[in-house]
């Protein structure tokens, strides 16, 4: 399994750049792809869903050109949008075989057996006969995972699916994910940093539709080793910090600023050195 | 005040956007297109606002407009108002609303004022369209009366303002409280059939003040307050807000408040959505399932293939089980079946009375209005399964599923299709079981199943192209719906005006219509060739569509354009090529046959031809010509292939004193190898017109004669714009002799409307001959070329038919397997007959007179199978006139007569020498089984109009075909008001005085309420034009009853047979209304003179009011009743405007007791101004009527009861 992204460009009609030169080489396995709001993720998502072409650029899936060959791509294509919604009044055993038609699964039996499979494997076996508006949403989102799930896809995007989960819920769709993630590309779109850190074994930041950093979490986090202080302000103080240091985030800690800074070498007053999390990759990279 | 913010927040917010001021613009246009039209803007469009008299822009037709506007504008008000409603659903803004500190009844009512307020803005285009309409300089003037200012601003506050509060409440309430967008369309269908149902209560007089009621939009009241107005009155005012229409309004404002005040009730503030919930689900909340199936299941093994039938079969499963479990399907669907019960209960209503709902009256009901019914159908739920993905947010979803394109649209096509399959299958299921609860078992289900599926059902696949193709395009669902309302108003109101050929507008086509005898005839060629041309090119929008569809999360322009400019090169060039080639070669055949075979011909240029054929002919209009004498023809009918040939000579004799050097002959395109007896030379072959100009080498003298022969070739040629071409037809056949070539200038033949006129720079013309004109008084106003002929005809047709025409049957005979018969005329008769042949049964009797001097006449009705119900009652129309007539009249001049059906492509009767063309569609399935049924009272008694038609023809045998009038003013009161009173005294003979008060009742009103469409000068009776079909037939049977009963029988029938002996059977000259009216008033007495002058010379209007009415019982037990009464009379000119004059009249007054039977009646004379009147009467009276029989005309066709009192003691 192999997906390569070539140069990839986009410009909406009111002159936002979505994707601007984007190239990326994703392997088998779990792939994460950071960004802050707006940053392209979700356009990257779509061009690779096939929902809107690329001004420029090419991807290629398995050496099967994307443009040319949507139907084929489709087939091998699981994709869970950041935002869907469900007929009403048709349960989920009903909606899933609906889709799975749609999937080219035709013969009744293998259908229904498929059907069940999936709706046991992400969970909602006991709840199939319910209407699927009528879920919650985790239980939505579940059901998303094994729509696009629907046979056997090589290659499965999914769109921010964590957000608005309460933990357990996304535990339990993490967990999910990772299981299903066996010899497929899985591309993870997300903001939340830890699903990436928990999850992927490779991933991407991209922001104003670039890509910023590219590699594996690991090895990222590496790299800056002893790179990260941090210090716990007074909230008055922090003009002054952003001013003097290179800021990567704050966040509050017990009620006070707690800053981290990117520096190259100790820069002593009162700073100490903090273990490197993704979340200093995430940051430092985007600022 | 919170209240008023809200309401100035909804104004502001939608003045920001675009919609309301394209609402506006939407109705400033119609309505300045409108009086432009109306105006003459447009050379080639006619159109008339009212009639031709009124100004387009008079008070009395902006007020009928504006109220027009009211009602076909709800469209826009529904749009304002669920826009208003849903914003908070659709922008998800509810919560928000919602958990603001507002009150109930300011969140409604602020917003329901906007929405009213708004609704009111939009319409103000109306009024503004209309008046700059009129300041147009290039309209014709003479059309536009003063502007007043009261004449545009009071129409809204009679209708447009009290329409929008009521549909705004209803769209307002209903969609808020069940939170829905289709519950508009849904109130749009129920608010139109309520208004359907109430104009269809309304034409039965007695049900009009219910219909009044009843209609939402306050039109059937208008006009029933506004019925007696003439001309002048609608120049010079609108509707009067009074009686029924003022408790109108009332009514249905009241109605709009209480709908308010219930939403402000039942409303409440929280989110859950309350649905229409027909079935409650039963929710499965058993748990045991949950643990079936605990063990691991494998991963499964399956096959990923593309199969796209089983696709779309099953896609198409998915969106049928959507469509039929939608509620609001199911809900149009019953409201269609209900409004077909309804329609299905007055079918064929004529005189009161309905006709068997035989099957194609049922169909007719099919193919009117449920086609409205069926359009917001597919207009609705293409809508929404095209958006469906989107609406609810499923679209990224599927669309990155591998599924073709087509695969969706097809699906979707298809269930639509099946949709309105099953709404059709139902309503042939209705229209079988309405059927027999008529008691009316002769169920022709082959007949449903071809006209719905062979006809009809090819019209909606169009539609639903045409709905997938525009909702396709536009990608925006709204103005995708706004697209197809657009359409559907173009196709049904403008089109043809603007396109004018079927090629050209959608879905077009010749129409069809079946008829029992001649079934669907050689329709159905003309019909699905337009069809074929029509649906080849619905493939190719579909091919379109798909291409147009959306499949992407972007969805701007140019993208999409190319992307359908790629998708078509792809995939869909060669079909779509392929397909128009055909199309091509198609609509060139189509065109062949309709432009080049045959002529095409628009209204417009039929109106340039007549105005040519006048400014080149008129010349010859008074310049003698020879009349014909003798006719002989011998005509073959093939009914196989619609071909008719025939030959004939007429025999012309100069009947003038001057020499006739010049002939000017009619012909057309089939006639050939005229020739004549004497030597002539054709100076002008003028194709263009189809006339030809002779000019005899030497004059034709005075009674000189001339014989004259003719071909006609009459070969079928295939269909032109109109549909077959065929004469022949396959069964029924139905030829008039003005297929053969007739002599000199017809006047007829010029247009008569002032408007057009003046358009096209015609001198004004004068409608009649003047009653002095010599050359009237020498021309009957039948024929104008011939007098009374010897008639002489074979016909000959295939095996199975029987040939008809006027004259005695001599000889009936069969030669190479066709049936020749040969007619002869037995006394002269006039130029004027007519070819029939068919497959008919024969009903025969014989009529022996009284009088031994007198022949016995064999009579026969020629009836189609089937059609057996109301033969009796015709049969006894037949021998009650020959006895009547040659009672009171003379004898009946032939041995033979016959009454012959033919199709139903018109309905009408009429009366030939000795034969009446009757039509299948009036009278022969009349249904007349309530007639002798005691238990209904006269009103809801069906008339026998098969009788009363019979009647009124068998007098024309008389009444036409012995005396003919001469063609000049008048004439129709000799022909039609006299066969009119004649068929009465058959009437009354059989049905008695009482029953025939429904009859007066009815002609009353039909006379009052179309004096003002009078489109050039009403006239009275005795000038009466040709046009003026209300005065002397309605007026004309009321008067000569008024003048028979005032003079007496036995004044009155006198004048009439001994007038008719005069000039029975003769030539030139002949008799006029004014020598009628002149032998009548030598034969009168003094003192009812000025009735006669008043009913047949001027137009007279009594206004009478009885103040009071007491009675008094006396000692020998007589009663005396005194009363007081009011009475006015007027004369009218011909535009209905009154002059007040001298009343000194005798005027009939009647007294009932309280079993409605009547005591006495009186003939009194009444003094202008007030009079008491003092009367003994023998039994106690309950009421009084004034005019009780409906002597004379009065604008209020109600005959008012008047209850007499005990008289209180002093």
């Amino acid at each position: 399994m192999l997906l390569e992204i070539n140069n990839l460009s986009k410009t909406y009609p009111n002159g936002v750049k979505a994707l601007q030169n984007l190239s990326l080489t994703i392997e088998n396995g779990m792939f994460g792809l950071l960004g802050p709001n707006g940053a392209g993720k979700s356009s990257l998502m779509r061009t690779l869903a096939c929902l809107q072409d690329p001004d420029e650029g090419t991807i290629t899936f398995n050496e099967i050109d994307h443009q040319s060959n949507k139907d084929e791509i489709k087939k091998t294509l699981g994709y869970l949008p950041q935002e869907f919604g469900v007929y009403p009044k048709i349960s989920a055993l009903e909606l899933l075989s609906h889709f799975a038609v749609l999937k080219g699964i035709h013969n009744k039996m293998e259908r229904k057996q498929m059907v069940q499979y999936l709706l046991q494997q992400v969970n909602l076996y006991d709840a199939r006969k319910k209407s699927v508006h009528t879920y919650s949403g985790g239980m939505k989102q579940r059901f998303g995972i094994a729509l696009a799930l629907l046979g056997d896809p090589k290659l499965i995007i999914v769109d921010e699916p964590t957000a608005g989960l309460d933990p357990a819920e996304r535990n339990r769709f993490n967990n999910l994910l990772s299981e299903v993630s066996e010899n497929k590309i899985v591309i993870l779109s997300t903001h939340i940093v830890e699903d990436v850190k928990d999850l992927c074994n490779d991933m991407a930041i991209i922001n104003h539709g670039q890509v910023i950093l590219n590699g594996k979490p690991s090895e990222l986090i590496q790299n800056l080793e002893g790179k990260i202080w941090e210090k716990r302000i007074h909230k008055n103080e922090l003009d002054r910090y952003v001013k003097e240091y290179q800021l990567i985030h704050t966040h509050l800690n017990e009620g006070k600023p707690q800053i981290h800074i990117f520096n190259e070498e100790n820069p002593y007053n009162d700073f100490q050195a903090a273990k490197p999390a993704l979340e200093d990759v995430y940051f430092s990279a985007i600022h | 005040m919170m209240l008023y913010e809200i309401f100035r927040f909804e104004i502001k917010r939608a003045f920001q956007k675009p919609a309301i001021y394209l609402y506006w613009l939407l109705l400033f246009l119609l309505s300045f297109i409108l009086i432009n039209a109306a105006g003459g803007a447009i050379k080639s469009i006619n159109i008339h606002l009212a009639g031709e008299n009124v100004f387009i822009n008079a008070p009395g037709v902006l007020d009928i407009l504006f109220g027009m506007y009211s009602y076909l504008g709800i469209f826009i008000v529904a749009a304002i108002c669920s826009n208003i409603v849903f914003k908070d659903f659709s922008h998800n803004t509810l919560e928000l609303t919602f958990s603001t500190p507002l009150r109930k009844h300011q969140y409604i009512f602020g917003r329901f004022f906007a929405a009213f307020s708004l609704s009111i803005f939009v319409f103000t285009g109306v009024a503004i369209g209309f008046y700059i309409g009129t300041l147009m300089p290039y309209l014709n003037q003479s059309l536009i009366g003063p502007n007043h200012f009261d004449a545009y601003f009071l129409p809204y506050l009679k209708r447009i303002i009290p329409n929008l509060f009521l549909v705004c409440s209803i769209f307002f309430s209903l969609s808020l409280l069940l939170r829905s967008v289709v519950i508009n369309w849904i109130s749009i269908i129920g608010l139109y059939v309520l208004y359907a149902i109430s104009m269809s209560l309304f034409s039965d007089l007695e049900n009009q003040n219910l219909a009044s009621l009843l209609d939402p939009f306050g039109i059937a009241a208008s006009l029933k307050v506004s019925s007696a107005e003439s001309v002048n009155d609608m120049n010079e005012k609108g509707t009067q807000l009074i009686g029924v229409f003022f408790y109108n309004r009332l009514l249905w404002s009241f109605v709009g408040s209480m709908l308010l005040l219930f939403t402000h009730f039942r409303f409440r503030f929280s989110y859950n959505l309350r649905r229409i919930k027909l079935f409650k689900r039963r929710e499965n909340t058993n748990k045991t399932v949950s643990s079936q199936v605990k063990e691991k299941i494998e991963k499964p093994t399956f096959s990923q293939k593309e199969n796209n039938r089983s696709t779309v079969f099953h896609l198409f499963k998915f969106e049928l089980k959507k469509l039929l479990s939608n509620v609001y399907f199911l809900l149009i669907g019953l409201v269609t079946i209900i409004f077909l019960f309804v329609a299905a209960g007055s079918v064929g209503k004529m005189y009161d009375t309905n006709t068997y709902p035989v099957t194609y009256q049922m169909l007719g009901i099919l193919s009117g209005s449920v086609k409205l019914f069926l359009f917001i159908v597919i207009m609705i739920f293409s809508g929404e399964m095209i958006w469906r993905d989107r609406d609810l947010k499923v679209f990224e979803l599927s669309q990155s599923f591998p599924q073709k394109r087509w695969t969706s649209l097809l699906s979707k096509f298809f269930a639509l299709n099946v949709g309105v399959i099953l709404i059709l299958l139902a309503l042939i299921v209705c229209g079988v079981f309405s059927q027999s609860l008529a008691a009316y078992y002769n169920f022709e289900l082959g007949l449903y199943f071809t006209w719905i599926f062979g006809v009809e059902y090819v019209n909606y696949f169009l539609l639903i192209v045409l709905a997938f193709f525009l909702h396709h395009l536009i990608n925006h669902k709204y103005a995708g719906y706004v697209a197809l309302i657009l359409y559907w108003i173009i196709d049904n109101y403008f089109a043809y005006h603007l396109f004018k050929h079927h090629l050209l507008v959608y879905a077009g086509g010749s129409s069809i219509t079946y008829s029992d005898m001649n079934q669907f005839g050689f329709q159905m060629f003309p019909y699905w060739i337009f069809k074929i041309y029509w649906i080849l090119i619905a493939f190719i929008l579909l091919i379109f569509a798909n291409q147009l569809q959306v499949t992407q999360t972007e969805q701007h322009l140019k993208l999409r354009f190319n992307l359908f400019a790629n998708r078509i090169k792809k995939s869909a060039l060669r079909p779509t090529l392929f397909i128009a080639c055909i199309t091509v070669i198609v609509g060139s055949y189509i065109f062949y046959q309709t432009n080049i075979q045959n002529e095409f011909i628009t209204s417009y240029e039929n109106e340039i031809k007549r105005v040519k054929y006048e400014q080149k002919y008129k010349k010859f209009e008074k310049i003698s010509q020879p009349k014909i004498t003798d006719v002989s023809i011998k005509v073959d009918l093939f009914p196989e292939n619609g071909n008719v040939y025939a030959k004939g000579t007429y025999q012309l004799t100069n009947k003038s004193n001057q020499v006739i050097d010049t002939l000017l002959v009619h012909t057309n395109q089939y006639l050939k190898n005229i020739q004549f007896s004497k030597a002539v030379r054709l100076v002008k072959d003028d194709k263009e017109q189809d006339i030809q100009l002779y000019v005899f080498n030497e004059g034709l003298q005075s009674n000189d004669k001339v014989k004259i022969s003719f071909e006609f070739c009459g070969e079928n040629k295939g269909f032109s714009h109109s549909g077959s071409e065929a004469f022949c037809r396959q069964n029924g056949t139905f030829l008039y002799n003005s297929i053969f070539p007739s002599f000199g200038y017809d006047s007829r033949a010029e247009i008569s409307s002032r408007k057009i006129r003046q358009k096209h720079q015609l001198p004004e013309k004068e409608l009649e001959r003047n009653v002095n004109d010599s050359w009237g008084i020498e021309h009957n106003f039948i024929t104008n070329d011939a007098d009374f002929i010897n008639f002489n005809a074979i016909i000959s047709t295939s095996a199975d038919q029987i040939a008809l025409t006027p004259g005695k049957k001599l000889k009936e005979w069969t030669e190479n397997n066709r049936k020749y018969f040969h007619y002869q005329s037995e006394k002269p008769m006039l130029n004027y007959y007519a070819i029939l042949s068919g497959r008919y049964e024969i009903l025969s009797d014989r009529w022996i007179p009284k009088d031994t001097n007198q022949n016995p006449v064999d009579i026969s009705i020629l009836y189609h199978k089937g059609h057996e119900y109301n033969l009796k009652s015709m049969m006894k129309g037949v021998k009650e006139s020959l006895s009547k007539y040659s009672s009171i009249y003379s004898p009946y001049q032939y041995e033979q007569l016959r009454i012959v059906e033919f199709p139903r492509y018109s309905s009408y009767a009429q009366s030939f020498p000795n034969m009446i063309p009757f039509s299948e569609g009036i009278g022969f399935i009349a249904d007349l089984r309530e007639l002798e049924n005691k238990e209904l009272n006269f009103d809801q008694q069906p008339v026998d109009y098969p009788f009363f038609v019979t009647t009124h023809e068998m007098a024309h045998q008389w009444w036409a075909h012995q005396i003919v009038a001469a063609d000049v003013e008048g004439a129709q009161m000799l022909m039609e008001s006299i066969t009119q009173f004649s068929a009465l005294q058959c009437m009354k003979e059989y049905y008695g005085e009482e029953k025939m008060k429904k009859f007066f009742k009815n002609e009353m009103n039909k006379y009052i309420i179309s004096r003002k469409q009078e489109s050039n000068a009403e006239r009275p009776l005795s000038r009466v034009a040709r046009h003026q079909s209300t005065t002397y037939y309605n007026k004309g049977s009321l008067v000569m009853n008024s003048l028979n009963e005032y003079l007496g029988k036995d004044r009155f029938l006198p004048v009439i047979q001994s007038f008719l002996h005069k000039h029975a059977f003769k030539d030139a000259p002949y008799p006029t209304a004014q020598e009628f009216v002149y032998e009548l008033k030598n034969n009168c007495p003094d003192s009812l003179k000025y009735f006669v002058e008043d009913q047949l010379e001027k137009i007279t209007f009594y206004q009478t009011k009885v103040d009071s009415a007491n009675y008094q019982r006396n000692k020998d037990f007589s009663y005396t009743v005194t009363s007081s009464i009011d009475i006015q009379k007027s004369y009218s000119d011909g535009k209905g405007k009154a002059t007040e004059t001298n009343c000194n009249d005798y005027i009939e007054l009647g007294f009932f007791n309280s079993k409605d039977q009547l005591l006495e009646k009186r003939k009194v004379k009444l003094h202008s101004g007030n009079n008491q009147l003092k009367f003994q009467l023998k039994r106690k009276p309950s009421y009084l009527i004034v005019d009780p029989n409906y002597y004379i005309m009065m604008k209020d066709y109600t005959r008012k009861r008047v209850s007499i009192n005990k008289k209180k003691k002093v």
